[in-house]
């Protein structure tokens, strides 16, 4: 119930979705840099598979050659090959 | 992302070695560190980059975290900085080198002289060096104004100069003043005479009146063309002078040169080797002290011999000193076969020859002839020459 208000106003007021709603922003480009804003933290890190915990679940991608770019409380930036982007609801 | 101040502050590539590297990112980033560049390289290793200033707050994190860190590689402006300042001599090179450099190029290194045609570059440069201007002077403190007046009152022909400086090079642009060409006086009455004897071959006779017909024999000293001038009287052939001139002309003859040369089959040839002994002694009715005595062990030697009187108070001792220096010779004796011998007397010959005969002469014919004695070789070269023998003589 609280989401969907949250919702509504976001799209009635052309607000940031995932600042109000606190949801996750992916932002990938080509098949090599993947960006995503709003997580709360790492759960997995290798070279071929990465998990990141956020508000809507575990972001499970997977690949080759994974670099963390940058990392803080907002952003993380992941360079390498991404083979495969997985929502894992709880 | 701020990585041109990461690379001013200096960063640090750290190496970990965690169980639970996940944990330790997570924990870090929490905790206001930067990390970039977090590279995994096995289950246990990780690699990664940190700004100097987070590494204590990270140190405090691998406590917590169980995991060993380490700096591989110190990267950024401060860590180069601190390298070069603890390479102190290598700084100091540098600057002693910029110092030289900068020294170097204040001196003037190339003196470029342009536009000159009758004056030698040589005369140039004698000139400025007497007024100090040389390679190797500095360039400020040469004023060149100053030289420019110099020199156009020190050498005649110049009527402008124009001294420039461009880089380490003098440029000096001369503008030559044109002489008046110098007048002949021809109005003195003169004669032309030979300078050396021979055969007269040609006759050019412009002005005067010549008193030798080609192929006569002529001594030196002789009047060829004299410039008195002469009427023949029609009647009794008899000579009357009209007026003396300045006579012109120029009389080619035959010359010849002769010079002998020998050269021995066995020549003896001894030179100073440079190694000598000094010898020093006294001689006091007439015996010898020595004060300095070395046995010459020299199979030929010069022998030197220096004589002082000793003087006392003005008045003579009966003492003189000796000096005496033996300087080792070398002999070499060298045998020549007749043919060689020949060859260097010819060469020999024509060498003393060429100096001379004048430049301008032709030569005409040259003859050798060889005299073989028992044990020397002597060459005779006989050159003729057509050659100019005029000369002009002021009565």
């Amino acid at each position: 119930m609280k989401n969907k208000v949250k919702n509504k106003i976001s799209e009635s007021l052309e607000l940031p979705k995932e600042i109000i709603l606190n949801i996750p922003s992916i932002k990938i480009l080509g098949n090599d840099e993947l960006q995503i804003e709003n997580h709360k933290g790492i759960v997995e890190y290798s070279t071929d598979v990465v998990r990141l915990r956020s508000s809507i679940g575990i972001i499970k991608i997977e690949g080759e050659n994974f670099i963390i770019k940058e990392i803080n409380p907002e952003l993380v930036v992941l360079t390498g090959k991404i083979k495969n982007l997985e929502f894992i609801r709880f | 992302m701020g990585r041109e101040r990461d690379f001013l502050d200096g960063y640090l590539i750290v190496e970990l070695k965690s169980l639970s590297i996940e944990k330790f990112i997570n924990l870090s980033y929490i905790n206001g560190i930067k990390l970039w560049d977090v590279k995994r390289k096995d289950l246990i290793t990780t690699q990664f980059r940190i700004s100097t200033n987070d590494f204590k707050k990270l140190k405090k994190v691998a406590k917590i975290t169980n995991s060993k860190i380490r700096i591989i590689e110190k990267r950024g402006v401060v860590f180069y900085l601190n390298k070069i300042l603890r390479r102190r001599l290598f700084l100091i090179g540098i600057v002693i080198f910029i110092f030289i450099l900068y020294y170097l190029s204040n001196l003037i290194w190339i003196i470029d002289i342009s536009g000159n045609k009758n004056i030698s570059n040589d005369e140039i440069v004698k000139s400025l060096y007497k007024n100090g201007v040389k390679i190797g002077v500095k360039k400020n403190k040469i004023n060149l104004k100053q030289i420019e007046n110099i020199l156009v009152n020190e050498i005649n022909q110049i009527s402008l100069i124009n001294l420039s400086i461009d880089g380490v090079k003098l440029k000096v642009e001369v503008v030559e003043r044109t002489l008046p060409p110098e007048i002949v006086d021809t109005e003195s009455p003169v004669d032309i005479i030979a300078k050396k004897d021979g055969i007269v071959t040609k006759i050019f006779c412009y002005r005067g009146t010549p008193l030798i017909k080609s192929g006569e024999y002529v001594k030196k000293g002789q009047i060829l063309i004299t410039g008195d001038i002469f009427r023949t009287n029609r009647n009794d052939n008899s000579k009357e002078l009209v007026k003396t001139v300045h006579s012109f002309g120029t009389v080619y003859a035959k010359v010849w040169y002769e010079i002998f040369e020998e050269q021995d089959l066995l020549s003896i040839k001894s030179e100073r080797t440079g190694e000598y002994v000094i010898n020093e002694y006294y001689i006091i009715n007439g015996k010898k002290i020595y004060i300095n005595k070395n046995d010459a062990k020299f199979e030929n030697y010069d022998k030197i011999e220096k004589r002082t009187k000793i003087n006392l108070l003005g008045y003579n001792l009966p003492i003189e000193k000796v000096e005496e220096k033996l300087y080792e010779v070398k002999v070499t004796k060298t045998s020549y076969s007749i043919d060689e011998a020949i060859i260097i007397a010819t060469n020999k010959a024509e060498y003393e020859i060429n100096k001379q005969i004048p430049k301008d002469a032709t030569i005409i014919d040259k003859k050798y002839d060889k005299i073989i004695e028992k044990n020397k070789v002597t060459v005779r070269l006989l050159v003729i020459t057509e050659e100019n023998i005029s000369y002009e003589q002021h009565r």
